[in-house]
C-alpha cells in the first residue's frame, strides 16, 4: 500500500511523467465514463482523476486542457445518454458557486453566517416571480402584457438578482454588526427562517410567491433566439457562472479588500487601528457573499421549472456550510472540492447505497433508507471533525502557530483584558 | 543630545499632539486621571511610569479604540475624541501594541499591505476587475512594502507567516505595519519589550532613522536605558497622574519620579 502511495507521490511530483500519467487517467476514466454512462463509478473515477491532475506537478496549460476535454466533452457526451449527470453537475456548479461565496463570509471574513441560502431564494424568486405567470397575479392590468419576461431577462436579471441578493445582504449586515460568535450564529440563522416565512406567506394580500405552492413554469433563457431549456445549456451557464465567481474569489482575496477582510478576522482590534472600517468591512462581506447567491439563485430556478420555500430550508443552508467547512475553510480549493464532495455524495453516492441496500437487503417498507442520508451525512461530518479538523485543503490560518504567538509574549505583558494592550 | 532645537519646547499652539485632562475610569479604577500631554512635530517623546500606570490606557485613549470618560485630544490642530480608529489612522496617527497583535495567518507582506489599507483606493469591483489603476496601486504598494521591510530589517522574512517569527522580529513586523500606514505620529507601545541588547540597539538606530524620515513618536518603553538615550523629553505617569515631565535628565534626577519608579528597581524593565 505505502508502496503505491510512494510511487504516486513520486510520479506526481516528477515533471516529466506527471502530465503523461495525468493524461492517462484522464484518457481511461473518460472512456470509461463515455462508455458506460450511467455507471456512478466511472463519473466518481473522472472526478478522482481531475483532482489527481490538481496535484500533478505541470503547467497550468495541461491541466486547464485535461479539464476541459473533462468539462466539454466527456460529461456533455456521456450525459447526453444518461440526463441524470448532466442535472447533477449542474448542482454541482452551483453548489461550488455557493460554497465559494459562502466561504468569502465565513472564510475569509470570519462571520458565521447560517443563513446563507436566503440570498440564493432572493435570487431565485426575484426571477421567478417576474419570469413566470406569476406576474400576472400581482402586476397592474396594464402591464401584464409583458409578462412573464422573455427568455433574454434572463441575462438583464443576473445584476438585478445580485442586487437584490446584495440589498439582501445588508439588511442581514445592519442588525449584526455589534454581534460576534454564536450571537452572530443566531441570528444569521433566523434570518434565513425569516426569508423562507416570506417566501411561504406572501401568497397574500397580494400574490407575489404563492406561497407554500410555489411558482412552477418559469422562463427560460434564450440566447440570440435560442431557446436554452435543456440541461446541458443549464450545464454551460452552470459551469461559466462558476468559474466567474472562482475567478472573482480569487482575485478577491488577493486584494485590497480581500486583505481587510483577512485581518478583519484575524483581530479585530488590530484591523482598526490599520484604518480598516469594521463596519463597512463586514457589511461588504455579506453583501458581495449574498451577491454571489442570488445570481446562482436565477440558475437554481430556471433549472428546476419550479421554486418554492422548500428548496431554501435552514437544512440547504447548513449544507453550503458544510461544503465549505469540509473542504477547509477560506481556501478556494477547499470550497471546490468540498461542494464536489458533497454533491457527489448526497445526491449519488448516498442515493447509489440506498437503492442497492433496498434492493439487496429485504427490509420492512417503513425503514426508508434515503431519509438516512442527512444522518450518514452528518456521521461523516462528525468523524471528519474529529479526525481532519481543517478540512480537506485547508486555508491559511496557522491556529497553532498563534497559540504558540500567545506563550511566546512574556508573561509581564499579557494582561488580556485591556482593549488594545 | 541629538536632540534639534525645535522639539525642546514645552507646549505650544501648534503642537502635533495635545492632550488635555484625559481621563479614563473602569469603574471604580481610573486608569487615567487628568493627563496633559503636549508632543511637537519631530519629537520623540517618551512616557514611562511603573506596570498599570495607564500608559497603554493612554494610547487607547489617542487613538480612539477606547471613549475617554473625560478630556482633550487634538491631532495636527482638530479634535479627534470620539472619532473612531480608522479615521484617526487615516488622519496620520499609527501605533504597535504592547501584546503583539499582528495578523499571525498572514505572510509579513501582508501584515504591512493591510497597514497601507487607509492609503489605497481600490474597493470591491477594482479588486475583482483589476482595471489598470488598480493594478498600478497594488504593485506600488507591493513596491512599498519591500522597502519598508527591508527598513526594519525583514526583507528575508516578506513571505513568511507572521505567526511564525521570532519575538523580535514580530515587534519590528509591527512597526514596519504601522509605518505603512504613513503615519505622522507613531506611537510605538513598548518596542524593546523582549529584545535583547544588541536587538534592542539596533530598533534604537531604526526609531532615529524613522525621526530623521520626518516622523514623530510617541514611545512607551520600561527599558530606562532606552529611553534615556533616545528620547527629548520623558512624561511620567503613575498611578494613571502624570507626575512629572522635563528632559531625560531632569527625570532621572526628579525625586518624585524615582521615588515612584526608578526607587524601586533601577532597571525597572524586569
Ligand atoms: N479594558 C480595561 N478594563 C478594566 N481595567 C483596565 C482595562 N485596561 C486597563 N485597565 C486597568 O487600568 C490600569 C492601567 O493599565 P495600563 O495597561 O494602561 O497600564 P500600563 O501603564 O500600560 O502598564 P504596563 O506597564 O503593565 O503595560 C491597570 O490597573 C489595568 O488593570
Ligand atoms: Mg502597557
Amino acid at each position: 500500500m505505502s508502496g503505491i502511495k510512494n510511487w504516486l507521490a513520486g510520479t506526481l511530483q516528477d515533471p516529466r511523467r506527471a502530465p503523461i500519467f495525468a493524461g492517462a487517467l484522464v484518457a481511461l476514466t473518460s472512456l470509461f465514463q463515455v462508455l458506460a454512462p450511467f455507471n456512478s463509478l466511472a463519473f466518481l473515477l473522472v472526478i478522482v482523476s481531475m483532482l489527481v491532475v490538481g496535484k500533478a506537478a505541470t503547467s497550468k496549460w495541461v491541466k486547464l486542457g485535461l479539464a476541459v476535454l473533462v468539462t466539454l466533452v466527456v460529461i456533455p457526451v456521456a450525459g447526453r445518454q444518461n440526463g441524470a449527470l448532466t442535472y447533477l453537475c449542474v448542482q454541482m456548479f452551483i453548489n461550488i458557486a455557493l460554497a465559494l461565496g459562502l466561504n468569502l463570509v465565513v472564510g475569509f471574513a470570519g462571520l458565521l453566517d447560517l443563513g446563507y441560502i436566503a440570498f440564493f431564494a432572493g435570487g431565485a424568486y426575484v426571477y421567478s416571480m417576474f419570469g413566470s405567470r406569476q406576474a400576472l397575479e400581482f402586476m397592474p392590468e396594464s402591464l401584464q402584457h409583458l409578462f412573464p419576461l422573455g427568455g433574454w431577462w434572463f441575462w438583464a436579471a443576473i445584476p438585478i438578482a445580485i442586487f437584490v441578493a446584495a440589498f439582501l445582504g445588508l439588511t442581514l449586515g445592519l442588525p449584526v454588526l455589534r454581534l460576534r460568535g454564536d450571537y452572530l450564529a443566531i441570528v444569521t440563522l433566523g434570518f434565513g427562517e425569516i426569508i423562507a416565512v416570506l417566501a411561504k406567506n406572501l401568497d397574500h394580500p397580494i400574490n407575489l410567491t404563492n406561497g407554500a405552492g410555489g411558482i412552477v413554469g418559469i422562463t427560460p433563457p434564450s440566447l440570440f433566439g435560442y431557446k436554452l431549456d435543456t440541461t446541458l445549456s443549464f450545464y454551460f451557464i452552470g459551469i461559466v457562472l462558476a468559474i466567474l465567481t472562482a475567478l472573482a474569489m480569487y482575485r478577491l482575496e488577493r486584494s485590497r479588500t480581500g486583505r481587510a477582510w483577512a485581518a478583519m478576522r484575524e483581530d479585530e482590534v488590530a484591523a482598526r487601528a490599520m484604518g480598516i472600517n469594521l463596519t463597512k468591512y463586514k457589511l461588504m462581506a455579506f453583501m458581495a457573499g449574498a451577491a454571489f447567491a442570488g445570481a446562482m439563485g436565477m440558475l437554481f430556478a430556471v433549472k428546476q421549472n419550479f421554486v418554492s420555500p422548500d428548496s431554501f430550508s435552514f437544512l440547504e443552508s447548513i449544507g453550503i456550510l458544510a461544503m465549505v467547512i469540509l473542504g477547509g475553510l477560506g481556501s478556494l480549493e477547499g470550497a471546490v472540492v468540498g461542494a464536489v464532495a458533497v454533491t457527489v455524495l448526497k445526491l449519488l453516492i448516498l442515493k447509489d447505497l440506498a437503492d442497492f441496500l433496498s434492493m439487496t437487503v429485504k427490509l420492512p417498507p417503513a425503514f426508508n433508507i434515503p431519509q438516512y442520508q442527512p444522518l450518514i451525512f452528518g456521521l461523516i461530518l462528525i468523524v471528519m471533525m474529529i479526525y481532519r479538523q481543517q478540512g480537506l485543503l485547508p486555508g491559511r490560518r496557522p491556529t497553532e502557530d498563534i497559540a504558540q504567538l500567545e506563550t511566546r509574549t512574556p508573561k509581564k505583558n499579557t494582561t488580556g483584558k485591556s482593549v488594545g494592550a | 543630545m541629538s536632540a534639534p532645537d525645535r522639539a525642546q519646547g514645552g507646549s505650544h499652539v501648534h503642537s502635533l499632539l495635545r492632550v488635555q485632562g484625559l481621563t479614563r475610569r473602569f469603574g471604580g479604577l481610573t486608569a487615567v486621571a487628568d493627563v496633559e500631554l503636549a508632543v511637537e512635530a519631530g519629537q520623540i517623546f517618551g512616557l514611562i511610569g511603573p506596570n498599570g500606570a495607564g500608559k497603554t490606557t493612554c494610547f487607547n485613549l489617542i487613538t480612539g479604540l477606547l471613549p475617554p470618560s473625560a478630556g482633550a485630544v487634538e491631532f495636527g490642530g482638530r479634535s479627534i475624541v470620539g472619532l473612531a480608529p480608522h479615521r484617526v489612522t487615516a488622519l496620520g496617527m499609527a501605533r504597535t501594541f504592547q501584546n503583539i497583535r499582528l495578523f499571525g495567518a498572514m505572510t509579513a507582506r501582508e501584515n504591512v499591505l493591510v497597514g497601507a489599507h487607509a492609503r489605497l483606493r481600490a474597493g470591491v469591483f477594482g479588486g475583482i476587475f483589476r482595471t489598470p489603476a488598480v493594478r498600478r496601486e497594488e504593485a506600488a504598494a507591493r513596491e512599498r512594502a519591500v522597502r519598508l521591510l527591508d527598513l526594519v530589517g525583514l526583507g528575508d522574512a516578506a513571505d513568511l507567516p507572521a505567526a511564525g517569527l521570532p519575538y523580535g522580529r514580530q515587534r519590528r513586523l509591527e512597526i514596519a505595519r504601522a509605518l505603512a500606514t504613513e503615519p505622522r505620529l507613531l506611537c510605538l507601545d513598548e518596542p524593546a519589550a523582549g529584545m535583547n541588547e544588541s536587538e534592542s540597539r539596533e530598533l534604537m538606530d531604526l526609531i532615529r532613522r524613522i525621526r530623521e524620515q520626518g516622523m514623530t513618536v510617541l514611545l512607551i518603553e520600561h527599558d530606562m536605558h532606552v529611553v534615556m538615550n533616545l528620547c527629548d523629553r520623558v512624561a511620567v505617569l503613575n498611578f494613571g497622574q502624570k507626575i512629572a515631565e522635563g528632559s531625560p535628565a531632569e527625570i532621572q534626577a526628579n525625586p518624585a519620579v524615582i521615588e515612584a519608579y526608578l526607587g524601586r528597581d533601577d532597571s525597572a524593565a524586569d
